[in-house]
């Protein structure tokens, strides 16, 4: 189903959330036992703050024109449009398999290690595939109820780790280097890959503000803050032994007699990683010129298949494709140098 | 019409290559609910006690130096069922915990499987006896450690705070709940240090 | 084969003949000669359905006026203005040309007057077959409604739904399907409220059902559902109820009556309005925003409990309460098969059972009921072929079904679905066919409105009817026409 009607811009924006909800439900650095909470929180919104500087660029176009970057670059350079869909499509389908590798990463070391990767990320396509055909509009709305359960599921996960909270072994001091503020900060801002949606896909939304990009970061920072003072109040040091902090947060929760409700993590994230994957290949098929296109969506599901157990096979490739600095370097290729080229060689021109 | 062969074909080549063999069958999972730590003859008893609906305790003595062994060992060889994702209670005899107790801790706060939130304790000889009597010792045990959290909020009761206070604390003492039984079942909490 | 056409004979016995050759000497198909008087004798035939007309009124309203009536110098054509114009007492008279015409009068209950020297027909109202009565509906009972349900005659029903909405906005428009069984519908809406959009669109889709015989309701249902959005879920609705079709009427959407059958189909049809119920406007808010949020309770628990149980059975075990982990360990292993077979198992003979007491007898309905106790309820569990813990499960899902009877099916497909799903692939398998589902469902439109409206695409406004019935004084504020609707495509 892919109408010409267009979807408020909250929508996405929730969708958006929901996307870089995955973000910290993977959070797998280990903390040096130097990094304080503080720290982390000014990590936090740096590298959130960056994320908002990654969506003027299109934003801009979004006002000016009322078009994505992607229909912008067709309506300016109809000629060059083969190396800009390459370059995203190329773009997109290292995000996918950024998530992929490290959601089936997380599936066999904390749910089930006896788990085939390679069946559970060909299913994952295929319903993400499924989805993508059906369009943005119908993969959005199906956000609206993933937002609604992992908010129920975040709740509660937060919620059985109140009292867990220790604010006495650790304390606010402000502590750690350089180094760490990098880290901690090139990993948050792989959120980044949000900005790089909007920028394909915007010409699908209306009633677009600039306040709603703030308020999506706003309540990710939040979600982000919330998560770290947990990891770092509850669970403390036992959770630095294992990966997965907020698996290990599902795990330790309790609500009444009910100890561990991991099974919540396990479907948000399963729920997250989906839309992800969806509005990924949502974006792919747009960015060919084809939105919609089953054939071109499994075509690139396929390829993203192969990438995957290249990945697995090849710990080079893996560690390519996982690499954050890597994938943050794209994502501002993405965002914001070629669509800022475009608006300071075409953007003038453009007023509606 | 070619395209739903092929996904029928998917669908069902998939069922085979994944998810029948792997489960773990709610009537066939051997759930360890507690885990009891002794010595004799100088050396260290995991004994395992099973989720049954039976009368009397089910429980598996495995010999091994640490709890991951034990694990291990008794995976191998007792029980090839077992699963530790339902394990609530760690029961330490008092003359051996300097041994282990960090050691074992450390263990399952590297492993998914465990709860953070399981309760870890000290007894003495007697208390560890109990265990193979009665089926109820550990829900009594468990009872009588959050009477005794409320009472006194500063002891350290599940895996969690007492691995964090071991990492945390630089006095290397913390406080743990303790149950004698020399005539009847008592808990009190007392002061270890590493 | 002969072929309805448009020529009507001057002659009367032609006419005769080419309709006793149409109805191939049906034993039905009676015909009444006789005289009219005047000063020359014209010949004129009664051409009825025999039990389609009754015949008192026939004789009375029909027979005995053209008798008595002294025609004088009026040639034929004269003759039929006549008998329109003064001499029958019937309230309903239609004149017409074509033998297609007198077909279709004459099966539909009316009395054909035919006058020899003209090509001119007459059908009279003299209908008198006999049907059901007004009675309440058995599939959609209520506490606090009325007790009118629709029944097979297209008239009735009409007069059901004009006497509930005093109206000149009401608007019943007449429209043939089926070329063998020439089906009479009637699309019914407020000429205020609806959209002429979406009744074109349901006029087009009407024109393209090609059926041969319409015998039913739901055999258009498939006509007017949009072609792009497939799903197990129905975006056409049907009612038995009168007052819920007024009701859908006021938001702007087109009802279709379907002669000979009571089911009411209504379009556009969203998946909130499952839930919702006459009873829930009588009964006082609170206790209707009690009952809704059961009524979405009870969907959940009957779609998704038999396959999560499976699900954590087979692959979550630590996942149950310590307690009930026991007690459902213990009953399941004393059972010959793995979780997944017995849920299914246990499934398909609840619905073997619940299809033998829909179609058994109603003095043999005990013997069935005692059968599915004893059978299943104990003997199964005490041989040790089913386990309790299953059948419990198994049985809460069921009654939970019946709560929104109308969503049983797809409730029934999709409960299969998760059960198998669970079985192979566990919690995470649930988890992405519930993607799957939901989807299906934000991608279906019902003519063209979003089938998830109120939910998503997300109306605030919309959820004062929703999750919650809102007091009267709110929902009456502004009625939400369906066109409306957020997204809703070109209507």
């Amino acid at each position: 189903m892919h109408t010409k009607i267009k979807f408020p811009s909250k929508r996405l924006m929730l969708s958006l959330f929901i996307c870089s909800s995955l973000v910290i439900l993977l959070l797998n650095f280990n903390e040096a036992s130097n990094i304080s909470f503080t720290f982390n929180v000014f990590c936090i919104l740096s590298g959130l703050a960056i994320t908002f500087l990654f969506f003027v660029p299109s934003a801009i176009i979004k006002k000016r024109t009322n078009l994505d970057f992607m229909s912008f670059a067709h309506l300016k350079t109809p000629s060059a449009i083969v190396f800009i869909s390459a370059f995203y499509s190329i773009y997109f389908v290292w995000t996918a398999e950024y998530f992929l590798l490290g959601y089936t990463d997380m599936f066999v070391k904390k749910l089930n290690s006896e788990a085939n990767i390679y069946v559970v990320a060909l299913i994952l396509l295929a319903v993400c595939s499924y989805a993508a055909h059906k369009g943005l509009n119908a993969v959005t709305r199906c956000g609206i109820f993933i937002f609604a359960f992992s908010l129920i599921a975040f709740i509660l996960i937060f919620s059985g780790n109140i009292s867990n909270l220790d604010f006495k072994h650790y304390g606010f001091e402000f502590s750690g280097n350089y180094n760490n503020f990098i880290e901690n900060t090139s990993y948050f801002m792989t959120t980044s890959f949000i900005a790089v949606i909007f920028a394909c896909v915007s010409v699908y939304i209306k009633d677009f503000k600039t306040k709603h990009t703030a308020v999506t970061l706003g309540f990710i920072a939040l979600l982000f803050i919330i998560t770290m003072l947990f990891v770092w109040f509850a669970l403390g040091s036992y959770g630095n032994s294992q990966e997965y902090s907020f698996f290990t947060l599902s795990k330790s929760s309790h609500l009444g007699v009910v100890n561990g409700i991991d099974c919540f993590y396990l479907s948000v994230s399963t729920l997250s990683v989906f839309l992800i994957l969806s509005i990924i290949l949502c974006c792919i098929s747009k960015s060919t010129g084809k939105s919609g296109s089953l054939n071109i969506i499994l075509l690139f599901s396929l390829i993203i298949f192969i990438l995957y157990i290249c990945s697995n096979q090849f710990n080079f490739v893996k560690e390519i494709m996982t690499n954050h600095y890597y994938f943050n370097a794209f994502s501002f290729a993405a965002a914001v140098l070629v669509p800022t080229v475009y608006l300071f060689v075409f953007g003038r021109k453009s007023y509606v | 019409m070619f395209k739903k062969l092929f996904c029928a074909v998917l669908c069902l080549s998939m069922i085979f290559v994944c998810g029948c063999t792997n489960s773990k069958q709610i009537d066939k999972a051997a759930l360890a609910e507690t885990v009891t730590v002794s010595e004799a003859n100088g050396k260290l008893i995991y004994t395992f006690y099973l989720l049954s609906g039976e009368d009397k305790p089910q429980g598996v003595s495995v010999t091994a130096n640490s709890f991951r062994e034990a694990c291990t060992l008794a995976k191998e060889k007792y029980i090839p069922d077992l699963r530790l994702e339902k394990f609530e209670l760690l029961v330490v005899n008092e003359k051996i915990y300097s041994r282990v107790l960090k050691n074992d801790l450390k263990y399952m706060s590297e492993e998914s499987f465990f709860s953070p939130l399981s309760y870890v304790t000290l007894c003495d000889e007697n208390t560890i006896k109990i265990f193979e009597e009665d089926k109820n010792a550990p829900e009594q045990i468990e009872e009588y450690i959050l009477l005794l959290k409320n009472k006194n909020d500063a002891v350290n009761i599940n895996s969690l705070s007492v691995y964090n206070s071991f990492a945390e604390n630089k006095d290397d003492e913390i406080y743990i709940s303790y149950f004698n039984s020399d005539e009847e079942l008592k808990v009190s909490y007392i002061k270890i240090i590493l | 084969m002969l072929i309805i056409g448009d020529i009507m004979y001057n002659s009367l016995s032609e006419n005769i003949k080419t309709l006793k050759k149409l109805f191939a000497n049906s034993a039905d198909f009676t015909v009444r000669e006789m005289v009219l008087n005047g000063t020359s004798t014209v010949n004129a035939a009664i051409i009825t359905i025999e039990g389609m007309c009754s015949k008192e009124v026939i004789a009375l309203s029909v027979i005995n006026p053209l008798l008595s009536f002294d025609f004088g110098v009026k040639t034929p054509d004269e003759i039929i203005d006549e008998v329109k114009r003064s001499v029958l007492t019937s309230s309903e008279i239609v004149e017409f040309e074509t033998l297609k015409e007198a077909v279709t009068f004459s099966t539909s209950g009316f009395a054909v007057l035919a006058v020899d020297g003209t090509d001119r027909m007459l059908a009279i109202g003299v209908q008198g077959f006999s049907f059901r009565g007004v009675s309440e509906p058995e599939s959609e009972v209520v506490q606090r409604g009325s007790r009118e349900g629709f029944t097979e005659p297209l008239r009735i029903n009409m007069t059901l739904i004009r006497r509930r909405i005093k109206s000149p906005d009401l608007v019943f428009e007449t429209v043939t399907v089926g070329s063998n069984s020439n089906t009479q519908l009637m699309l019914c809406y407020l000429q205020k409220s609806v959209s002429p959009e979406l009744l074109n669109k349901i006029r087009k889709r009407l024109d393209e059902c090609n059926l041969n015989t319409v015998l039913a309701s739901g055999y258009l249902s498939e006509y007017l559902e949009d072609s792009n959005s497939k799903s197990i879920f129905s975006g056409v609705g049907i009612s038995e109820r009168p007052d819920t079709v007024c009701g859908k009427l006021t938001e702007g959407r087109v009802a279709i009556l379907v002669d000979g059958t009571p089911a009411v189909i209504i379009v556009p049809h969203l998946f909130v309005e499952e839930f919702q119920s006459v009873d829930d406007y009588s009964n006082r808010p609170y206790y209707a925003t009690f009952i809704r949020i059961l009524k979405y309770l009870s969907f959940f628990i009957a779609v998704f409990l038999p396959g999560i149980y499976t699900a954590f059975a087979q692959f979550h075990p630590e996942y149950f309460p310590t307690g009930l982990l026991i007690k459902t360990s213990e009953s399941i292993s004393q059972t010959p098969l793995p979780v997944l077979l017995e849920v299914i198992l246990i499934t398909f003979v609840y619905e073997i059972m619940r299809e033998a007491g829909l179609r058994i007898p109603k003095p043999l309905g005990h013997a069935v009921s005692i059968v599915g106790a004893l059978v299943i309820g104990e003997s199964a569990v005490s041989a040790g072929i089913i386990s309790s813990s299953t059948l419990m499960v198994v049985a809460t899902a069921a009654i939970c079904s019946y709560v929104t009877s109308a969503l049983y099916p797809p409730i029934m497909i999709l409960r299969f679905i998760f059960v198998i799903i669970g079985g192979i692939f566990g919690l995470w398998g649930i988890v992405l066919t519930t993607c799957i589902v939901l989807i299906n469902m934000c991608s279906k439109t019902s003519i063209g409105v979003p089938y998830m409206s109120s939910l998503a695409p997300f109306s605030l406004r919309s959820m004062r009817d929703v999750f919650i019935r809102a007091d009267w004084k709110s929902l009456a504020k502004r009625t939400i026409k369906v066109q409306k609707f957020p997204e809703t495509e070109d209507v």
